[in-house]
């Protein structure tokens, strides 16, 4: 397993990160600790998870791994998405914050997160008042580093120039979703981040299984994102199910044959071989599917099966995400 | 005609803007003073042109036409393309500004240009140096009001803030490529400007005659900014010429023909109608195009027309353009 240096910062993490967003959800407790005692025995010291996974069953579940090994992981969770029925029980006000990120410790049984993250772009609240909001749960020893999740190139341009401004703490961190599929952070997201130094955490590399071909010819497989017992199926279904993606899709699980390497290997090669890539954030429902993606993350993808990937997902690139 | 601010400043400009990139080349100087004219009357106020159109001859020509109607017309102007085989001659630089602002005002024979801007995002100069640049301009009287062309969503904003930081005079207009099959900006450009009070100009509305009906099937019509005889004819190529818009094209245009609208107004009407646009930039090539064009800025155009082409376009409304980065150049080039 490589470390690599988030962004600027000190911070080494492993290029692979765990996904915990399934914890205590499609995956239960004992299965996620088998996970994530399978990952640090290969070398992964990463863990993402937020405070509205699974309505907060899966930071307790995190919160129970690292107990007699704090400091060897580097765990990062977030706030920003609804908690509850009140007018503030969503985005990061400075209210929100003080409340979410003490929830959040509380129930990773710990007193501070490596990387504490804002989950999407608050559209409710100013910009300097989240910037220092999450600049004082650093300075109050909360968190280590802060970062964004989902902000477009602009939002967060305008976050570390406020940032600036107020001499407050900056974000380190940006966590986009980003695979052969979605492709849209290449435009304005990344170039932001080689000039600021930002380390880049891509969510959902395999797409959610689609690019594992998993799910063909419009059918969902059974238990995996797309199906309707999973929480987000339709916000997946939304980005990936359409003729011209499954048409993309088959076409680089032709090259992986070709090459014979597997679509895992190659899903995952091509996020983490972009150099301004830190660390490649994978879920996993299962052990069993854990243990295969550390196995094709170790896999030789010639570079000319990531080139012809590459080529063969321009015919989707310009789907672009509304801001 | 409908005269707006630019953004939040106090300037009115006309919502039809002409366009001066073919004065000087398809266009001699006569057929050049004829097309300003016929718009001036036609109510327009608010002419684009830039220092590398034609070799500097689109300058020269707008120098003619202002005499003796100066602060009547709202100009603009803009540096930054190629403009000799030096080392500093593209690219805003302290120098090259100061010597392309001087140099632009020499050739429209006026000393104050109202809006001079930057025609791209300089690759190779530190934002500081051309916010500062740009500053002087406005400083020294030889522009009233700066803004920005073809610049992402995120440059913009460094600039801003950058000239916030310095205490320097601030961009104020975008000029961005807008059509319905360049719909790209209204993903994060429109939302910036609005977010900061920029004026927004839009050019190729009608993506360069395309949205007319014309240059079809990769077929270029004499005289058209597709065919070879047009000095850019090969990115107006690669920006439209495919299958997928063709499809779109021919959607729009029954459109038009079931609400009985031309094409040009169906289209001019469809860019000028989103409220971010300030105003939009008409080219010409001759004086009846100028004249058609106005007829048809002031046709009646349904609102069930306009909702109709945006659907059409939605096909291809995914369509993103390059950012100029030094990232885009360094590493994801690097990597195809």
């Amino acid at each position: 397993m490589n470390y690599a240096r988030l962004g600027r910062t000190g911070l080494k993490v492993s290029e692979y990160c765990i996904g915990a967003d399934n914890f205590g959800g499609q995956t239960d407790e004992a299965e996620a600790l088998r996970i994530m005692g399978a990952a640090f025995d290969g070398g992964v010291n990463f863990i993402d998870t937020a405070n509205s996974y699974m309505d907060g069953r899966s930071e307790p579940i995190v919160g129970k791994f690292i107990q007699g090994r704090r400091y060897d992981v580097i765990v990062a969770t977030k706030g920003n998405s609804r908690v509850g029925d009140g007018p503030n029980d969503q985005f990061v006000s400075r209210k929100y914050v003080m409340q979410a990120i003490d929830d959040s410790l509380r129930r990773l049984n710990t007193d501070y997160v490596d990387l504490y993250q804002i989950h999407s772009f608050p559209p409710d609240v100013p910009i300097d008042e989240f910037v220092q909001a999450y600049s004082d749960v650093v300075e109050s020893g909360k968190a280590r580093y802060i970062g964004v999740s989902n902000f477009n190139g602009y939002q967060l341009v305008e976050a570390l120039w406020e940032a600036d401004r107020l001499g407050a703490r900056r974000f380190d961190c940006v966590q986009p979703k980003y695979n052969l599929l979605m492709r849209d952070p290449e435009r304005e997201l990344l170039p932001v981040c080689a000039e600021y130094g930002l380390g880049v955490i891509p969510y959902s590399p395999q797409a959610g299984g689609f690019l594992l071909g998993k799910h063909r010819n419009f059918e969902a497989e059974a238990g995996g994102r797309f199906s309707d017992d999973f929480r987000a199926s339709q916000w997946y279904r939304d980005t990936y199910w359409s003729e011209p993606m499954f048409e993309a899709m088959e076409n680089i699980i032709a090259i992986g044959e070709r090459y014979g390497v597997s679509a895992n290997a190659l899903a995952l090669r091509w996020v983490i071989s972009n150099p301004i890539v830190t660390s490649c954030i994978v879920g996993a429902r299962t052990e069993a599917q854990l243990r295969s993606n550390l196995m094709a993350w170790e896999e030789d993808v010639p570079q000319e099966a990531l080139d012809e990937a590459t080529a063969a997902s321009e015919a989707v690139r310009t789907t672009f995400a509304q801001v | 005609m409908n005269y707006v601010k630019l953004g939040r400043t106090g300037l009115k400009v006309s919502e039809y803007c002409m366009g001066g990139d073919n004065f000087g080349g398809q266009m001699d100087e006569a057929e050049s003073l004829r097309v300003m004219a016929a718009a001036f009357d036609g109510g327009v106020n608010f002419i684009d042109t830039a220092n590398v159109y034609e070799e500097g001859r689109s300058e020269t020509y707008v120098g003619k036409f202002l005499q003796g109607r100066r602060y009547d017309v709202i100009l603009a102007s803009k540096g930054n393309g190629r403009i000799g085989l030096g080392p500093n001659d593209r690219q805003v630089s302290r120098k090259y500004a100061m010597q392309a602002i001087d140099d632009s005002l020499r050739r429209l024979n006026t000393d104050y240009i109202d809006l001079y801007q930057i025609h791209d995002f300089p690759l190779d100069v530190p934002i500081d140096e051309f916010v500062l640049a740009y500053s002087d301009i406005v400083q020294s009287g030889k522009a009233r009001y700066i803004g920005i062309a073809n610049f992402a969503a995120f440059q913009l904003v460094e600039a801003l803030w950058q000239s916030e930081k310095l205490g320097a005079r601030r961009f104020d207009c975008l000029q961005s490529r807008y059509s319905l099959l360049a719909r790209d900006p209204e993903r994060e450009l429109f939302p910036v400007c609005k977010e900061y009070g920029f004026g927004v100009m839009a050019f190729s509305p009608r993506a360069g005659g395309l949205l007319l009906g014309q240059d079809l099937h990769f077929q270029a019509e004499p005289g058209s900014r597709f065919s070879p005889a047009f000095r850019h004819y090969q990115s107006f190529r690669d920006t439209y010429w495919s299958q997928a818009n063709f499809d779109v094209v021919e959607k729009i245009v029954a459109i038009a023909k079931k609400y009985g609208v031309s094409m040009n107004a169906l289209s001019s009407r469809w860019v000028i109608s989103n409220p971010a646009v300030t105003a939009c930039i008409m080219g010409a090539h001759t004086v009846e195009h100028v004249h058609s064009n106005l007829a048809a800025w002031h046709e009646d155009v349904p609102q069930e027309a306009l909702d109709e082409a945006t659907a059409a376009s939605e096909a291809v409304r995914t369509t993103y353009s390059e950012v100029t980065s030094t990232y885009n150049q360094d590493q994801i080039s690097a990597k195809r």
